[in-house]
């Protein structure tokens, strides 16, 4: 299982491009938070991951990402 | 990927072992190894398992492998275990399990070895983990500079689990026989929400939402908790004595405009008053309470004199001439009285006297006569009655007042001498003061007429003063209170203000982290609604495929269809939608719906990796067998692998996946001594039956 069904499967990404327009968020941003997310996998600790979720969920860089949103 | 090798050494039975597995093809796909119970089949598949994920793998060991549920109590007394029994004493403290991943474009080694004393015990600390990749095995390197251990572990993990099979969906692909049971006979709900979620990939999104709550969770507790609803509860506060401060302001605005007209005419009716009564405040009724005054002091002197009237006027009236006369006489008896009672006291002495002339000592010679005595006797009393005159000068000649005792001479004597020395004076003194006081009432008489004619003005205007002096009253009550609130609210309004003020600087510089939390919370319940969307859709698709599998491997056809809600409950539909879980299933039934719901979920899962079945065949009956064979063999993996025993795997069952096999090994087992052997891999199945 190489990838997840949610982002990769056409009706399943349709359908989570329709809740993160709802909800306001880039559906780049989640991907992102998804990837750092898989590297930490199996990890017992979090360390650097908090960083690394400051820089994603910046506001103003996610202002700017949400209205840059084409995808 | 696939399975292309795996290398045993000092694993349990295996002292040294290799599996080496050719490249599956779409028709060659199948490793076939045999061995008896007890040689080594279990042993190979938690290599793979612990070789894998190590640590880690242990619940999954305990789920995939229900015989090894007990390997979840201890991980190093599972490991110490595991340690081949003759590795010791011949000089090895190690195990080492060696496991390759290939595919066309990529290839994974991983080498974990584990270390024990010369005692056997695990060290755990000194666990090795080792990842390689391509065809020329360069060291996997950790990103990052001078990675600790942890992390390069933390990173070696999460290389295995994404480029291989998630740990939690392990029990899905790397199973027994035994495990497959389980699966039958627990809630097939539960089942089908843990297929379904592997399938989903939640468990990684399931990860995310952990980390983003964690972070959330994190940075609002790294800042002042100050919520909007802080912030404007202050506002609304402020505001609210604003509102309240501004009337306040006023009303106390309007008592200073009424009182000062007020307190200018109090001022007018106070100097009227003064210029009425004379400078004074006397008025008329002051003047009538003075009046009553003096006559109760007048009546008083006058009780006074009626009493001296009565008692002592006689006395005074009689003169002084009488009352000397009368004092005299009465004081000349009291001294005969006194006269008389000394004289009758020294009576009984005379007797005592004549007495003494009778005695005989000293003797008289001759003795007296009788007649002689009689004389003598006559003669002392004559002498003794002498003494007693004249009576005094001041004595009475007789007693005139024969009626009055002692003491009641003695109380005459002494009123007539205070009538003499008081009585006077102290009429003299009441009539001075009557006549004072007569005099006062006669003013106070005078005054009263002399204001008679403006009482009623004065009564106007003092009317006048009370009313306002009782508004002024009321006005100084209202002002006080007013005062008081206007003070406590301007100093709340001050704390308030400032309060808001430091809220709002906290508030500001809050935000971006707060920002940020709210931003994780919210993608963590994007995630829940996502994955909820979702679900319908996948309970579809592996309630169809399940179906699929279901019919090609369930020797009956009662079974038209398995239906999956979204909420994971399953129903098994016969003729007419029937549902037929309410119909006694037998083991083998139950055991060919979880082996449905396995092979469905490799299939919707996509995933291409091998399947490694440990006794597969177990309490299945002949046509399931073939049938469990027969599908997995050519649709539930790129690469299967089954682990078989003699009597599971073998003639008609084992023509069904011969044309499949591409590798087979058996496994011999070399007993030792008291049980412990070795066990030895061996190309090709079980003698004899040619695969």
């Amino acid at each position: 299982m190489n990838g997840i069904p949610l982002f990769e499967q056409g009706d399943a990404r349709d359908a989570l491009k329709r809740r993160c327009r709802e909800a306001k968020i880039p559906i780049k941003l989640l991907e992102d938070l998804v990837e750092v997310v898989r590297e930490h996998i199996g990890r017992e600790r979090a360390r650097g991951l908090p960083v690394q979720f400051d820089q994603l969920l910046d506001p103003a860089s996610f202002e700017e990402a949400f209205d840059g949103q084409g995808d | 990927m696939f399975l292309r090798s795996i290398k045993l050494r000092d694993w349990k039975a295996y002292a040294n072992a290799t599996f080496d597995f050719p490249t599956p093809t779409k028709n060659k796909n199948v490793v076939l190894i045999g061995a008896k119970n007890g040689y080594g089949k279990t042993s190979l598949l938690e290599a793979i398992i612990l070789g894998l994920y190590g640590r880690d793998g242990m619940n999954a060991l305990a789920r995939a492998v229900t015989s090894n549920a007990e390997s979840e109590k201890s991980y190093d007394r599972f490991m110490e275990r595991a340690l081949h029994a003759q590795a010791l004493g011949e000089g090895r403290n190690s195990i080492s399990i060696e496991i390759v991943l290939d595919d066309t474009v990529d290839r994974l080694k991983i080498v974990r070895k584990w270390h024990f004393t010369g005692q056997g015990k695990h060290r755990r600390e000194q666990e090795e983990l080792q990842l390689y990749r391509g065809k020329e095995d360069e060291p996997l390197r950790v990103p990052g500079p001078r990675p600790s251990r942890e992390d390069r572990d933390d990173y070696y993990r999460g290389q295995i689990a994404r480029r291989f099979i998630p740990f939690h969906l392990t029990e899905f692909f790397l199973f027994d026989g035994e495990r497959v049971q389980q699966l039958a006979k627990q809630e097939k709900a539960d089942t089908v929400r843990i297929g379904i979620e592997g399938i989903l990939g939640v468990q990684l999104l399931r990860e995310l939402q952990q980390r983003l709550a964690d972070y959330a969770q994190n940075r609002r507790s790294g800042v002042e908790r100050i919520e909007d609803e802080s912030l404007i509860r202050v506002n609304n506060q402020v505001a609210e004595i604003e509102a309240r401060l501004e009337p306040c302001k006023q009303q106390l605005k309007q008592i200073d405009d009424e009182t000062g007209p007020i307190a200018q005419r109090i001022d007018e009716l106070m100097r009227t008053l003064r210029n009425m009564t004379g400078g004074g405040v006397e008025n008329v009724r002051e003047l009538e309470e003075e009046k009553f005054r003096f006559q109760r002091q007048k009546d008083k002197i006058e009780d006074r004199l009626n009493l001296m009237i009565r008692t002592d006027l006689a006395f005074a009236l009689a003169g002084g001439q009488l009352r000397d006369k009368v004092s005299t006489s009465i004081r000349g008896e009291i001294r005969r009285s006194e006269w008389l009672a000394s004289k009758n006291h020294t009576r009984e002495k005379l007797d005592r006297i004549l007495r003494g002339l009778e005695a005989e000592e000293p003797a008289i010679d001759p003795d007296l006569t009788e007649q002689q005595l009689v004389v003598l006797r006559q003669r002392v009393s004559t002498v003794w009655e002498t003494l007693w005159h004249p009576p005094p000068s001041d004595c009475a000649i007789e007693e005139r007042h024969t009626y009055l005792t002692e003491a009641e001479r003695r109380k005459v004597i002494e009123r007539l001498d205070k009538i003499e020395r008081l009585g006077i004076a102290e009429l003299r003194q009441l009539l001075d003061e009557h006549a004072q006081a007569s005099e006062n009432i006669d003013k106070a008489i005078r005054e009263i007429s002399q204001l008679s004619g403006i009482s009623d003005r004065i009564q106007e205007v003092t009317n006048e003063l009370e009313t306002l002096n009782q508004r002024a009253g009321e006005l100084r009550e209202q002002r006080g209170s007013l005062s008081r609130q206007e003070t406590a609210d301007t100093n709340s309004l001050k704390d308030l203000r400032s309060q808001a003020g430091r809220m709002a600087a906290r508030h500001e510089s809050a935000q971006p982290q707060l920002a940020r939390a709210a931003k994780a919370e919210t993608i963590s319940q994007l995630i829940t609604d996502a994955i909820e969307d979702l679900y319908p859709r996948y309970v579809t698709k592996l309630g169809a495929e399940m179906t699929t599998v279901y019919k090609q491997l369930a020797h009956k056809t009662l079974v038209k269809k398995i239906e999956i809600a979204t909420d994971c409950t399953v129903k098994l539909l016969g003729d007419k939608d029937r549902d037929l879980r309410s119909m006694d299933a037998s083991a083998g039934e139950e055991q060919i719906f979880a082996l449905s719901l396995i092979a469905a979920i490799a299939k919707v899962s996509e995933t291409r990796v091998p399947i490694v079945m440990d006794t597969p065949l177990a309490r299945l009956d002949t046509d399931h067998r073939s049938n469990v064979l027969r599908y997995f063999a050519a649709h539930a993996g790129e690469q299967v692998i089954f682990l078989s025993q003699p009597d599971e795997v073998h003639g008609a069952y084992l023509d069904v996946i011969r044309s499949r096999i591409c590798k087979s090994y058996h496994i011999e087992f070399e007993e030792l001594s008291n049980g412990v052997g070795m066990a030895h891999v061996r190309n090709g199945y079980f003698q004899g039956e040619g695969a």
